[in-house]
């Protein structure tokens, strides 16, 4: 039979771009946003080699400088490096942000794919639950546990995770119930396959591209979210630095010192917006590549 | 053809109507046997209940009321489930969608002999190689994803997969209807070389009256979630008794050219 050639690999492809970029379809947006944040990422995962100075260093001859050569960013209320101050507390952004978004994601997932595949009884259970979750405004979540435990990095982790999960277990529902219904989820279990095998095997790799795109979104909202907290007081204690904490030290000066608000705001706006910009390539990705098979 | 290896007897399968509608009545009081190493044709109009009934009898169905037995042990309960999948296998309509689309055609096709611990992970590269080769395809195929597969190769690897576990049994829900006329022939004379290699046990459903007169020893045709007439497929095709038969008949296309109707 010689029916290969339609079914070549290649085809539906765009034309003249070669290699890489032409298979996987890599957009603009996507590059864009992933050198943004890999810039960022790089820089602030580096703050010990490449901050000028300690960041907790007061130097009370030298306060609220402007920008300068000698402080690029400027100097904070006690005279500290603001240049110094954002990239090291990049580092604790990025921590809470960082880790809170894979948990929430594992949580999301395993929750959504237990509804999707776990035993009858426990739908109307995880149905509930995630309701609840997102009935509840996690702002407020944030406001009430950090009031009542003492802000620290974990408890930061975990608020992320809580503020998160029930979005992923949501669209991981969807997607599983959508594949759970098609035609090779029966035919896997007529084969044999339990339930775990097809859900990890069979239908986890269709919701992956779509996990991808709610990780890059939901860094973005958390790294917000942390600055939130941190602003309102209920984010990482001082003197650490971090970036929703670093604008509130500086809320007081806003007139007066704009470098102390701006500054670190443009730090939350570009991360947020790279992975923004990345969830959306992913998602235009995804999109492509799945029109793309309906095609054939 | 001595004992029956699956045996239905009067399954009855009832689907709940949607708010407050009438109840589905999908099969009425139907009985069935497939014999070893026979192959049973079930045609029917669509909605006659054919997939349904096929589908209660290798037990991925439940029925309302009725019993399966396969090899004399009934199939309605769970916990022979796994060695029932082993001997019992489906192929399905619509190449398009019976395969995982993330999974390489080699991991599919190894994926029974893991499940059902067949062979050591060594030799399983081996064996899907030597399936391949058996329905007609390379071995570069292994790396393929189902989405760069044609219709016709589709169904064969689904063919393939279900044969992986060397069932006794096969059901065929409409294998060729989603493909054009030449890959049709070509997936039925494999389907047939296999049959007689593997001594199989066919249930095959169609409502291609020529592609069933063409394979199946024995006819059963359904109307309305009953059977209306069975047996022989020369007799059924040659003779009919039911009026239904007759108007199925009398609908083939091109029914002269057919070698079974001059005497019709």
């Amino acid at each position: 039979m010689t029916v290969t050639a339609l079914a070549s690999p290649e085809r539906g492809g765009t034309g003249g771009r070669p290699g890489l970029f032409r298979r996987n379809e890599i957009g603009p947006a996507l590059v864009a946003g992933a050198v943004i944040f890999c810039l960022i990422l790089v820089a602030v995962l580096a703050a010990p080699l490449i901050a000028p100075a300690d960041p907790n260093l007061p130097d009370l001859m030298a306060v609220r400088k402007p920008p300068s050569a000698a402080n690029w960013f400027g100097t904070d209320a006690v005279g500290r490096d603001l240049l110094s101050r954002i990239l090291w507390g990049g580092q604790v952004s990025f921590l809470v942000a960082g880790v809170g978004m894979v948990g929430s994601i594992c949580l999301g997932t395993l929750m959504g794919m237990l509804r999707g595949f776990g035993p009858g009884w426990l739908h109307p259970i995880v149905d509930r639950i995630i309701d609840i979750q997102l009935a509840f405004p996690y702002v407020l979540l944030g406001i009430a546990i950090t009031s009542v435990v003492r802000p620290s990095v974990p408890v930061l982790i975990l608020l992320m995770v809580l503020a998160g999960w029930a979005a992923v277990a949501r669209v991981v529902r969807a997607i599983a119930l959508q594949e759970r219904a098609k035609d090779y989820v029966k035919a896997a279990e007529i084969i044999g396959a339990s339930r775990l095998r097809i859900a990890a095997f069979h239908v986890f790799p269709s919701v992956w591209p779509s996990l991808m795109v709610l990780a890059a979104m939901q860094m973005a909202a958390m790294i917000v979210f942390e600055a939130t907290l941190s602003f309102l007081g209920m984010g990482v204690q001082p003197p650490t630095a971090s970036w929703g904490g670093i604008m509130l030290d500086g809320k007081n000066y806003i007139t007066t010192s704009w470098w102390l608000t701006l500054l670190p705001g443009i730090a939350i706006m570009m991360t947020s917006l790279s992975l923004v910009l990345i969830g959306d390539g992913l998602e235009a990705r995804a999109e492509r590549l799945r029109s793309r098979e309906a095609d054939k | 053809m001595s004992t029956p290896i699956i045996e239905a007897s009067a399954i009855t399968k009832t689907f709940p109507g949607r708010r407050g509608g009438q109840p589905f009545h999908a099969l009425r009081n139907v009985s069935s046997k497939l014999f070893e190493g026979e192959i049973l044709g079930l045609v029917g109009e669509s909605g006659s209940g054919k997939t349904t009934l096929s589908r209660i009898m290798i037990g991925i169905e439940t029925a309302t009321t009725g019993e399966v037995s396969f090899q004399g042990r009934p199939v309605q309960s769970r916990a022979d489930w796994k060695a029932l999948r082993r001997d019992v296998q489906y192929v399905f309509q619509d190449p398009f969608t019976a395969l995982c689309p993330t999974m390489r055609i080699g991991a599919a096709l190894a994926e029974p002999l893991a499940i059902h611990r067949l062979c050591p992970a060594s030799e399983r590269p081996e064996r899907v190689a030597r399936m391949l080769e058996m329905i007609g395809l390379g071995p570069e195929m292994a790396r393929r994803l189902p989405a760069q597969l044609s219709g016709g190769q589709r169904q064969r690897v689904s063919l393939a997969r279900a044969l992986m576990l060397e069932p006794r049994v096969l059901i065929c829900d409409e294998i060729v209807s989603g493909l054009d006329v030449s890959v049709q022939a070509q997936v039925l004379a494999l389907l047939v070389e296999l049959q007689r290699k593997l001594g199989l046990s066919l249930i095959f459903i169609s409502h291609d009256l020529r592609v069933i007169r063409y394979l199946c020893d024995r006819v059963q045709v359904m109307l309305l979630g009953q059977i209306v007439e069975e047996g022989p497929a020369a007799q059924v095709f040659d003779a009919p008794e039911n009026d239904y038969t007759r108007a199925l008949l009398a609908a083939i296309p091109d029914r002269d050219r057919l070698p079974v109707s001059e005497s019709a």
